[in-house]
C-alpha cells in the first residue's frame, strides 16, 4: 500500500528532480545554451502547459459526464495551430520584433502604448486566472487525499503545494530582467512535465485498453454500452465549445507566455504547428475508454473527476497510480508557475511600476534603482498571485463553483480575443474601440456566466431579471433563454464585444503614436530595409537637449549628447537627431521617467514637423533591424557613414573659412587703411603748419589714438601668432580662481552689463598662468557687453568643480550664437554679422581658444542655455608640462 | 526583406507577374497551409451541425474524430516539411544563432 509519507517523499523527489533540471537549464543557456534548449520539440512540449489539471483529471470527468464534448477543448486548438501560418506567425512575429513582456503588454503598445488598456487586461488575466489557479490546487489536494482519504488535509496540502511553486516559480523565473524575457529553466521544466503528464496519461490509458477491457474492439463495446453513448451532440455547444477554447489557446496568458514571449525561433511554429496537435491528440486519446471503463468498473457514486487516478488504485496497479499522481502533479504545477510568472510581468509591468514611479516623481528615478524595484516587484506579486489562488481555493473550494470554472475561465479571457485580432489585422482599429470592446464583454461575462457560477446571484434575480426586467435575465439575455448558459454567454459577451469595439473604432479618431503602432504591427511582415533617410532638423538636438538636461540634469544630458555627437564623428554638444540617437535617448530617459513618459516627451519634440511616420517606425524597428543585419555589414557601413559625414563637416568648414578668410583679408586692409588715411592727412595738416595751438593738439590727438588702434591690431596679430606656435611663456602660479574672476570683471568694465555671480565654486584654487586666464575672461565679458542684445544685459559666471577639473560658465541673457555660426566663433578672423566694434578684428575667442589650450583647458560653446553660453574648463592639476617649458 | 538600405524600392515580392517555378510551387504551398484550417473546421464542426439531433453511435463518432484528426495532423506536418526555406524571410533563427556564437568563448 501507498502511504501518504511514500506519495509526499515521491513527489518532493519529483520537485527536487525539476529544480535541478530548471537550475541546469538556466545555467547552460546562459553560457551559450544546448541544441535541446533551442528545439521545436521543447518549444512544442512547453506548449503543453494548456493542459492543466483540469484537462488531466477533468477530461475524463467531462467525458463520463458529456460523453464526447470533452474534444472540443481540444479541437479548438488544433484548429488554431493548423492556422499558424495566417495568425501565430504573426503574432510570434509580433511580440519579437515590439519585445512584448504580456498578453496585456500587447494590447497596450498595440493601441499606443496605453496604460489604461495594459490595466484592464492585466485585471481581466488576473480575474480569469486565479479561479483557474485555485482548480490547480485543489486538483492536487485531492489527489494527495485520493491515495490516503482519511490521512491528509487538503488545505494544508493546498497551502504547501502553493508555497512550493511560489519558490520555484520566484527562483526561476524572476531570475533576470532580460529583456527579451526568456525564461529557459522554466521552459525546460515545463518541456519535462509535458513529457510526464503525457507519459502518464498513455500508461493508465494502454492499461485500462489492453488490461482491463481487452483491446480496441471491446474498449468500444463498452463505450458503446456505458452511459456516455447516450450523450448526443448539441450544435451549439460544441460549436461555442471548440470556438471558446479555440479563442483561450490564444489568449490565455499563460498560453501567450510560452507561445510569444519564450518562443525562441519563429521556424518552431512549423514544428508545432503539427507536434503541438498530435500532443494534443495523444492526451485525449484514451479519455473517453477511461471514462467508459471508470464507470463500468467503479462503484457508482465514484467522483469521475479521479478516475486516472482512482482507477489503477482500485485494481491495484499502485506504481501506475503513482505515475497517474505524477502526471496530475506535473500538469497542475506546470500551469501554476507559467500563470504565476505571466501575471506577475503584466502586474508588475502595467500596475505596480507605473505606480511606482508616479509616486516617485520624476527626480527619483535617474539611477539605476528602477531594476531593482522591477525584481522585488514581479517576486511580491508571484507571491500575491499563488496567495490570491489559495485564498479562493479556501472560500470556494470543492464546491461545484470550482468545478466548472475552468470553462468560465476561458470565457473570460477569450473577451480579448476581438481586440487582439482586430489590432494585428485591421489598421482602423483604435484605442477607445479596443476600450469599449474589453469593457462591454467583460461586463456581459461577469453578468451572464461568472457571477452567477460563483452563485454570488440571489435566485430571484436569475428568474426574474433586474427589477423585474425578464429580457435582462442573466442567463437569457433578450429572451433567449433556451440557450446553454454557456453558449449563451460566449455569443453575447463575444458579439457585443466586438461591436461595440468595431463601431467605436469607426467613429473615433487614432492618436499618431496609434496609427504608428497599428501600422507597425499589421505590416509586421513588410518592415526592414527601411530606418535610411533621416534628415533631422538641426533646431531639434537644440531643444532635445534643454529637455534632457531638465530630465537628467545638465552635466549629464550633455555628456551624453556629446558622447553621442563623437559617436558620429562630430564635435560639440549636438548630435545628428537620427533614429538610432533618439532611440538611445529615449532609452535613457526611459530610466528617469519610464518608457512610456519618455515616449511621450521625445516625441512631443521630435514629432512636431520634421519627423514623418517612417521615421518613427525605424525607431521602434530598431531592435527588428539589429537582427536583420548581419553586425559586420551594419558596422561598415556606419563606419563609411561617419566618414562621409566627418568630410562633409570639414568640406563645409573648409569652404566657410576660406570664405571668411577673404573677407578678413578686405577687412583687415580696411582697418589698416582707415586710420593709415587720417594719419597720413593729419600729418599733413600738420607739415602745413599755420595752425593754432589747439587744432595742433587735436590733430596729433587723432594721430596717437589711431596709431594705438593700429598698434593693438597688429599686437592682436603677434599675439595669436605666438600663441598659435607655441613660443608664449606662462608664467604659472597657484591663485584664487575668484580672485582671477574679480579682476577680469573689474578690467573689463561692465558699462550697461549686469554681472551676476552664481554661489559655488569658492575657494577653488588653480595653478594656472592667472594674467593670461584673465584675459580669457575680459574677453568673454567685454563680447558679453558688446554682443548681448536683451533689454536688460546679464551676464551670469558660475563657477562647478567637477572631478579633476574646473568649468567656469559665461551664460548671457541675449539671443545667443545662431546655429550654423557655433562651429566658426572661435576660428580666427571670424566676426559675427556686422556688429560695429572697433577695434575688434574677431581675433578675441581665437585667441581665448588659443589660450586655454595653452594652459591645458579648453574653451566651448555650450548650446541651449537660453543666451550666449561659454565654458571655460580648466584642470584642477599643474598647467601643461610643455606649456609651461615652452 | 533584409536587404540592405536603399534596395528596398527594387524588390517588392508579390508584385512580379511571372514567377520561378520553384518560388511559384512555394506560394501554392503556403495557399494549401492556409487552408488547413478551413478544412479542419469543416471536418470538426460540420457533423456536429449536420447530424446534430441524430441518434449516432458514440464509438462510431470517436473513431471518426481522431482519424480525421490525425489526418490533417499528417496532412500539415507533410506540407511544412515540403516548405523549402523561405530565401527572403528574414532569418532570424540563423541570424540568431550567428550573433551567440561568438558570445560563447566570452561567457
Amino acid at each position: 500500500m501507498v502511504t501518504f509519507n511514500i506519495l509526499v517523499t515521491v513527489a518532493l523527489a519529483y520537485v527536487v528532480a525539476l529544480f535541478v533540471i530548471a537550475f541546469y537549464a538556466d545555467r547552460s543557456a546562459r553560457r551559450g545554451g544546448n541544441k535541446w534548449l533551442r528545439s521545436p520539440l521543447t518549444y512544442t512540449l512547453s506548449l503543453s502547459v494548456y493542459c492543466t489539471a483540469w484537462t488531466f483529471y477533468g477530461a475524463v470527468g467531462n467525458a463520463a459526464r458529456s460523453g464526447l464534448e470533452y474534444l472540443t477543448i481540444y479541437l479548438g486548438p488544433t484548429l488554431v495551430f493548423l492556422a499558424f501560418w495566417v495568425l501565430l506567425r504573426k503574432l510570434v512575429r509580433i511580440g519579437r520584433a515590439e519585445r512584448i513582456t504580456s498578453i496585456a503588454d500587447l494590447i497596450s503598445s498595440r493601441f499606443g502604448k496605453s496604460t489604461g488598456l495594459a490595466v484592464l487586461v492585466t485585471l481581466l488575466a488576473v480575474m480569469g486566472t486565479t479561479p483557474y489557479i485555485a482548480l490547480q490546487l485543489q486538483s492536487v489536494a485531492l489527489s494527495f487525499a485520493a491515495f490516503a482519504p482519511d490521512g491528509a488535509d487538503v488545505n494544508a496540502t493546498a497551502l504547501w503545494v502553493a508555497a512550493g511553486l511560489a519558490l520555484f516559480t520566484i527562483l526561476f523565473g524572476t531570475r533576470n530582467l532580460d529583456a527579451n524575457e526568456r525564461h529557459h529553466g522554466v521552459v525546460t521544466a515545463i518541456a519535462v512535465e509535458a513529457v510526464v503528464k503525457l507519459v502518464a496519461l498513455l500508461a493508465v490509458g494502454i492499461f485500462v485498453v489492453w488490461g482491463v477491457s481487452g483491446g480496441l474492439a471491446d474498449t468500444l463495446r463498452i463505450i458503446e454500452a456505458s452511459p456516455v453513448a447516450q450523450w448526443q451532440p448539441d450544435a451549439g455547444r460544441w460549436v461555442g465549445m471548440t470556438f471558446l477554447s479555440a479563442a483561450a489557446v490564444i489568449c490565455l496568458p499563460r498560453m501567450f507566455q510560452v507561445m510569444v514571449v519564450e518562443n525562441e525561433d519563429e521556424r518552431h511554429l512549423t514544428v508545432a504547428s503539427w507536434a503541438f496537435p498530435l500532443y494534443l491528440l495523444l492526451i485525449s486519446l484514451f479519455v473517453l475508454p477511461i471514462a467508459a471503463v471508470g464507470l463500468a468498473v467503479l462503484p457508482e457514486g465514484a467522483n469521475p473527476d479521479l478516475f486516472v487516478l482512482s482507477l489503477p488504485l482500485a485494481l491495484d496497479r499502485e506504481m501506475l497510480a503513482m505515475l497517474a499522481f505524477l502526471g496530475g502533479f506535473s500538469s497542475a504545477t506546470s500551469m501554476v508557475i507559467v500563470a504565476a510568472i505571466a501575471l506577475s510581468t503584466m502586474v508588475s509591468n502595467h500596475i505596480v511600476l507605473p505606480l511606482w514611479l508616479s509616486l516617485q516623481g520624476p527626480r527619483a528615478t535617474v539611477s539605476g534603482d528602477v531594476r531593482g524595484v522591477m525584481i522585488l516587484s514581479r517576486r511580491l506579486s508571484i507571491g500575491a498571485v499563488l496567495a490570491l489562488g489559495y485564498a479562493y481555493f479556501r472560500v470556494t473550494g470543492g464546491t461545484a463553483a470550482l468545478a466548472s470554472i475552468g470553462l468560465v475561465s476561458f470565457a473570460g479571457v477569450a473577451q480579448i480575443m476581438p481586440a487582439l485580432l482586430g489590432g494585428i489585422y485591421w489598421r482602423g482599429a483604435t484605442r477607445r474601440g479596443a476600450l469599449a470592446g474589453l469593457v462591454v464583454g467583460f461586463a456581459i461575462w461577469g453578468y451572464t456566466l461568472f457571477v452567477p457560477a460563483i452563485g454570488l446571484l440571489p435566485a430571484s434575480l436569475m428568474e426574474a431579471g433586474p427589477m423585474g426586467l425578464s429580457w435582462l435575465r442573466p442567463q437569457a439575455l433578450f429572451g433567449m433563454g433556451e440557450m446553454d448558459p454557456l453558449v449563451h454567454s460566449i455569443f453575447w459577451s463575444i458579439a457585443l464585444n466586438s461591436v461595440a469595439f468595431v463601431a467605436v473604432s469607426l467613429v473615433t479618431f487614432p492618436s499618431p503614436i496609434e496609427r504608428l503602432q497599428g501600422a507597425a504591427f499589421v505590416h509586421v511582415y513588410d518592415r526592414g530595409g527601411g530606418g535610411a533617410g533621416y534628415v533631422g532638423g538641426v533646431a531639434e538636438a537644440e531643444d532635445l537637449l534643454v529637455m534632457a538636461q531638465r530630465l537628467l540634469g545638465a552635466r549629464e544630458a550633455q555628456a551624453l549628447f556629446q558622447g553621442a555627437a563623437s559617436g558620429q564623428g562630430k564635435t560639440g554638444y549636438l548630435p545628428d537627431v537620427s533614429p538610432e540617437f533618439v532611440a538611445v535617448l529615449e532609452r535613457e530617459l526611459a530610466g528617469s521617467v519610464g518608457a512610456a513618459t519618455a515616449h511621450a516627451m521625445v516625441r512631443q519634440i521630435d514629432g512636431n514637423a520634421s519627423v514623418s511616420v517612417q521615421d518613427l517606425l525605424a525607431v521602434a524597428d530598431e531592435s527588428a533591424q539589429m537582427l536583420e543585419y548581419s553586425s559586420q555589414l551594419e558596422a561598415k557601413s556606419k563606419e563609411l557613414e561617419q566618414t562621409a559625414r566627418q568630410l562633409r563637416d570639414a568640406n563645409e568648414k573648409l569652404t566657410a573659412l576660406s570664405v571668411q578668410k577673404d573677407d578678413f583679408l578686405s577687412q583687415v586692409s580696411h582697418e589698416l587703411r582707415t586710420p593709415m588715411t587720417s594719419i597720413r592727412s593729419f600729418s599733413e595738416f600738420l607739415m602745413e603748419g599755420g595752425l593754432k595751438a589747439a587744432d595742433r593738439v587735436r590733430y596729433s590727438t587723432i594721430i596717437q589714438d589711431e596709431s594705438i588702434r593700429l598698434t593693438r591690431l597688429l599686437d592682436d596679430l603677434l599675439d595669436l601668432s605666438f600663441l598659435e606656435s607655441g613660443q608664449v611663456v606662462l608664467n604659472a602660479q597657484v591663485t584664487a580662481l575668484d580672485e582671477v574672476v574679480g579682476r577680469a570683471i573689474a578690467s573689463a568694465g561692465v558699462g550697461g552689463l549686469k554681472v551676476a555671480r552664481a554661489p559655488g565654486g569658492e575657494g577653488v584654487m588653480v595653478h594656472t598662468d592667472a594674467d593670461r586666464l584673465s584675459q580669457v575672461f575680459i574677453n568673454l565679458i567685454s563680447n558679453a557687453r558688446k554682443y548681448c542684445d536683451a533689454a536688460a544685459p546679464e551676464l551670469v559666471i558660475s563657477v562647478r568643480r567637477g572631478g579633476d577639473q574646473v568649468d567656469i560658465d559665461f551664460v548671457d541673457n541675449g539671443a545667443g550664437i545662431p546655429r550654423d555660426q557655433q562651429s566658426l566663433i572661435f576660428e580666427k578672423f571670424s566676426r559675427l554679422s556686422d556688429h560695429s566694434s572697433a577695434g575688434s578684428a574677431g581675433l578675441g575667442l581665437a585667441i581665448c581658444r588659443e589660450v586655454m589650450a595653452r594652459l591645458g583647458g579648453t574653451i566651448t560653446y555650450v548650446p541651449g542655455q537660453g543666451g550666449a553660453a561659454f565654458r571655460v574648463s580648466l584642470p584642477l592639476g599643474a598647467v601643461g608640462q610643455d606649456a609651461a617649458s615652452a | 526583406m533584409s536587404q540592405p538600405v536603399g534596395s528596398k524600392a527594387e524588390h517588392k515580392p508579390g508584385r512580379t507577374t511571372f514567377l520561378e517555378r520553384r518560388v511559384y510551387r512555394r506560394r501554392r504551398l503556403i495557399d494549401a497551409i492556409k487552408l488547413l484550417p478551413v478544412l479542419g473546421a469543416c471536418l470538426f464542426l460540420l457533423p456536429a451541425l449536420i447530424l446534430g439531433d441524430g441518434s449516432g453511435s458514440t464509438a462510431l463518432r470517436l473513431v471518426y474524430f481522431f482519424f480525421m484528426w490525425i489526418v490533417l495532423i499528417a496532412l500539415c506536418a507533410v506540407l511544412v516539411r515540403a516548405l523549402p526555406d523561405d530565401p527572403d524571410a528574414p532569418a532570424d533563427a540563423s541570424d540568431l544563432a550567428a550573433r551567440d556564437e561568438p558570445r560563447e568563448p566570452a561567457g
